[in-house]
């Protein structure tokens, strides 16, 4: 990129490339906010501030990512900056959700495909489920799932340490799916949503300890 | 915890790519004799690209998109790094410089009159890194700077540093001063090295970006680890990709120093650093 170009030419190359991922960024803007009205703010809030530092892009890089990345810390600012207010940035965050097996039945029904009507209701009851996590959990899903960031880019856009990252990320998907599940059952595309529940702690080391110990149950053969 | 434990607890991380080899072939094997776990992996694929699918509807209105636009017209043209406080993917030249002006990047552990410590090098070793847990540390302090993000706590505020992480990290983060007219306090972060919860502080040298990062040290902390003397101080660092990172030690923390400045510039402001009391 060159420092020279014409200051017009300059506001209109961001234009047509920033613009055209518009409507991507108000999605994720609005999975974050959750208002509309909001979401418009914090979409052309974080363009002016991508325009402002437009030089510092690489161009032949992803530009999407880029800018979503911007969003997400203009946001987290924000919320950052609010939570501090209130000063309860890890407070009772935990998403009452039993650590369980779903069960296998649920689960195969909603790997058929369904129609255009039950997958709009379907759609319509993620994102409802989503709205409902707390600013923390639901980034992180958005990070992840939407931004395909990997898990160290979460840990330090969010703040928190990458295990964090994990637990929270397994906790904000868990009860998306058992809101999918609980909504197919609802729309008879899945007949059994009872999920059998399991008290035992599921930690990676303790997994891996298991294993080198030969301790581990069903799998090994 | 059982294997089909495992997968249920573990299938989004698969997909993600983040699993450790030695989970992903313990997982692979299990998958191959388990059916309930195969559609239990498929179904977090499956509801994956559920989620993605249904943020694909929206839409922003052509309102939002005629706003942007005339903000767009409206902004003042930006002067050439007028905040230095970066953003997402500013880079600030790591790969690709080279030369004398390419950023410095090495570790220094070294003992002065200002931070007060002794040199905790017991076994140094000339052949540079050796796989141990340090190399990653390093290499993520050079990447929070390359890949700096937005500061937590801003520039007229570093006597708000110390309470700002108080809780956030697992140390008491004083930051790093020098008596230096040309040194800025810009602002901080809180980053991850290794996995470790972590302070990225940030300065304004001369103009220049150099970011500090402050980080529990590691047990072996003189792994690979690289002396060279300056003035009454003795230096230790790693060597990065060519560059020097000087670290400082006090207590039980490691201040590690990276930042766009030559390798001379660098060891001399980690030299001149104190932590504030």
């Amino acid at each position: 990129m060159s420092f020279f170009r014409s200051e017009a030419k300059r506001k209109s190359e961001f234009e047509r490339d920033a613009m055209q991922h518009l409507d991507a960024l108000y999605a994720t803007a609005l999975r974050l906010t959750r208002r509309p009205s909001d979401a418009e703010d914090l979409v052309q809030d974080s363009l002016l501030k991508a325009f402002r530092f437009y030089d510092r892009f690489e161009a032949g890089t992803n530009l999407k990512a880029w800018l979503l990345k911007i969003v997400t810390n203009t946001f987290i600012t924000r919320y950052r900056r609010g939570v501090l207010e209130k000063g309860t940035l890890e407070g009772a965050s935990a998403i009452p959700i039993g650590d369980g097996l779903m069960s296998r039945e649920a689960m195969r029904g909603l790997l058929d495909p369904v129609d255009d009507a039950q997958r709009g209701l379907l759609a319509g009851e993620i994102q409802a489920a989503l709205d409902e996590l707390s600013d923390e959990h639901r980034m992180i899903v958005v990070l992840a799932d939407v931004e395909e960031l990997s898990y160290k880019e979460i840990a330090d856009i969010v703040g928190v340490p990458i295990g964090t990252v994990m637990s929270r990320l397994h906790r904000a998907r868990k009860s998306l799916q058992v809101r999918l599940i609980a909504q197919a059952e609802a729309m008879g595309i899945v007949s059994d949503s009872t999920y059998a529940h399991v008290s035992e702690p599921a930690s990676l080391d303790a997994y891996r300890r298991a294993r080198a110990s030969g301790q581990t149950g069903e799998g090994r053969r | 915890m059982s294997d089909c434990r495992f997968v249920d607890r573990y299938a989004g991380t698969l997909l993600d790519g983040e699993l450790d080899p030695a989970s992903i072939i313990a997982m692979e094997r299990h998958l191959d004799v388990c059916a309930p776990c195969q559609e239990r992996v498929a179904f977090e694929r499956r509801s994956r690209s559920m989620f993605r699918e249904s943020m694909s509807d929206v839409r922003a209105s052509d309102a939002l998109r005629a706003r942007i636009s005339s903000a767009i017209a409206a902004a003042p043209m930006p002067a050439p790094e007028s905040d230095m406080r970066g953003l997402t993917s500013a880079r600030f030249g790591f790969i690709g410089y080279g030369g004398a002006a390419a950023v410095a990047a090495a570790m220094l552990l070294f003992a002065g009159n200002n931070f007060g410590g002794a040199v905790t090098a017991a076994s140094v070793t000339s052949d540079g890194m050796n796989g141990g847990p340090v190399r990653p540390m390093i290499e993520d302090v050079v990447r929070l700077h390359s890949n700096a993000l937005p500061a937590d706590v801003s520039a007229d505020s570093v006597q708000q540093v110390p309470a700002f992480f108080r809780g956030r990290v697992a140390f008491p983060v004083r930051p790093a001063m020098f008596d230096r007219r040309d040194v800025q306090f810009v602002g901080a972060r809180y980053a991850n090295v290794a996995a470790q919860g972590a302070v990225a502080l940030y300065y304004d040298v001369g103009g220049q970006r150099v970011t500090v990062v402050v980080y529990e040290a590691p047990a072996d902390a003189s792994e690979g680890v690289r002396r060279v003397r300056r003035g009454r101080h003795e230096m230790l660092y790693h060597d990065v990709h060519g560059h020097a990172v000087p670290v400082l030690s006090q207590g039980d923390l490691q201040y590690a120093f990276t930042g766009d400045l030559n390798r001379d510039e660098l060891l001399r402001l980690a030299s001149d650093a104190h932590v504030s009391p």
